[in-house]
């Protein structure tokens, strides 16, 4: 099944007019859905958007397509509605330093340095 | 009236030092009563008492008897104070004592003006309340403040059993029985939140729970955590309306008898499910012709049944306005009930956190 055809089983987020806070959490490396749903977005308000990944491996394929979708919308997002996104992410994971990928997987962001990167910290 | 000997009463709650004379001559008992205070914490970490005898209290009418268990006096009562107390070779008292006289003090003596000064209860009660208030997270000040006196309790069991859990065997169903047995007077009354781990535990008893639970009368937060243990569903039906004031509540391994449950509070604001177990057949009870508000969060934790869970959510006449939503999917046809949910609840949305475990790339 290809992108386009899997898209009506995506997340559809277009009736949420009053959107203000919105958070995605990814316990796979699959972010196609993300995207999906991000592209659908039409709120006015939207005021936070933050994007966990907790558990991407090396090993997982990841899209680079999708990493590139997810970065043109995020600095749209800056653009037009400055909205400065957080990413939540596990160090080393799998042997998977997000940090380190992070200028290569979201390059628009990080030259502008529009993102947070914050470390996730398990609740004491 | 000579002194025999004093005694040091310190209330932590407000740095309260109070220091009474035991007035000579009254032999081994004492009919005691300050106003009404009971006990008091004795606490200096310094505090050693040879002079003062071991004592017993027993409740009669009028006030509380403190009775030594020596006949004699203590060597050191003919000594004035405070040169000769306290003494470091005597044995170490007691935390909690009665410490009241009735009558015959010599209010003349240091340490009975001492007393006056900082015992008399002079303070207004709205501040005494308000300094009991300041201590509502520090559970053992206010154990210690509701022995202090009687006029002390209502306060105090207002902070001390705000939050109700039982979590057998630790705090289990059958002790808050023993201490509790009459309803009208149940301090379960001044709950605002109730936890109960196996909910079976309890809904086994065989006690009658629809007497018990509605003593919760005022609990504003509910939650369950695994009402199914051990293959065994705890039957809901006394929760069913307990607390008209409700306007949470959070469920973990449940059935779907939770439905007819939510829609028993009318008020219901919160709702977080996690891990429903399907049960075959289940239907609705009775087809609720009222839902409530749920206008605060949703939190739908599970993943197994979660096309089950919207569509009974969907029933519920009054509709969906909840302005937060957080949901798990596990696979690809969830995220069409994630449309339709935000679809159902698009004019109050403000705040949504989708969590997926999708590892595949296309699904």
């Amino acid at each position: 099944m290809d992108v386009v055809t899997s898209r009506g089983l995506l997340p559809d987020l277009s009736k949420a007019a009053k959107l203000k806070d919105l958070m995605f959490m990814s316990r796979g490396s699959n972010i196609h859905w993300i995207v999906s749903a991000l592209k659908t977005l039409e709120s006015k308000g939207l005021q936070q958007l933050t994007i966990h990944l907790y558990t991407p491996s090396k090993t997982e394929e990841t899209d680079n397509r999708d990493w590139q979708y997810l970065d043109r919308l995020l600095v749209q997002f800056w653009t037009s509605h400055s909205i400065r996104p957080r990413l939540v992410y596990m160090p080393n994971i799998g042997g998977w330093n997000m940090r380190s990928r992070v200028p290569n997987l979201l390059p628009g962001l990080t030259e502008r340095e529009l993102i947070d990167l914050v470390e996730y910290s398990p609740p004491s | 009236m000579g002194y025999h000997h004093f005694c040091v009463c310190y209330l932590p709650c407000i740095n309260h030092i109070c220091v009474f004379g035991w007035p000579k001559g009254h032999g081994t008992s004492l009919n005691v009563s300050f106003h009404d205070f009971r006990y008091v914490c004795f606490s200096l970490p310094t505090l050693q008492g040879a002079e003062i005898p071991l004592m017993t209290t027993t409740n009669c009418a009028g006030g509380y008897l403190l009775q030594t268990s020596e006949c004699t006096p203590p060597s050191v009562s003919s000594s004035p104070w405070p040169q000769h107390w306290p003494s470091p070779s005597g044995p170490s008292l007691p935390r909690e004592r009665v410490v009241c006289w009735e009558s015959g003090v010599d209010f003349d003596h240091p340490a009975a003006r001492l007393r006056v000064t900082t015992m008399s209860c002079s303070l207004p009660p709205e501040i005494l309340d308000a300094i009991i208030d300041q201590l509502y997270d520090e559970p053992t000040s206010l154990k210690a403040c509701c022995l202090v006196s009687k006029s002390w309790i209502p306060r105090t069991q207002k902070h001390l059993f705000v939050h109700i859990e039982f979590d057998p065997p630790k705090h289990s169903f059958g002790s808050w029985m023993r201490m509790s047995p009459d309803p009208s007077n149940s301090p379960a009354h001044r709950a605002h939140s109730l936890t109960i781990l196996y909910l079976p535990t309890i809904t086994f008893t065989g006690t009658d729970l629809c007497g018990w639970t509605s003593t919760f009368d005022n609990v504003t937060h509910l939650h369950f955590e695994r009402c199914i243990w051990t293959s065994h569903s705890a039957d809901l039906t006394p929760f069913f309306g307990f607390s008209p004031a409700l306007r949470s509540l959070r469920m973990t391994y449940t059935s779907f008898e939770v439905f007819d449950l939510i829609c028993s509070f009318p008020l219901l604001e919160d709702l977080a499910l996690v891990d429903l177990r399907p049960e075959d057949g289940t239907v609705w009870r009775r087809a609720p012709s009222i839902s409530p508000k749920l206008t605060g969060s949703l939190d739908l934790d599970t993943t197994r049944e979660l096309h089950s869970v919207t569509r009974r959510l969907w029933d519920f006449p009054n509709g969906l306005h909840f302005a937060k939503i957080a949901m798990s999917f596990g696979i690809g046809q969830d995220f069409l009930l994630a449309t339709d949910l935000v679809s159902r609840c698009s004019s109050t949305l403000e705040s949504l956190n989708i969590r997926s475990s999708l590892k595949s790339a296309f699904f």
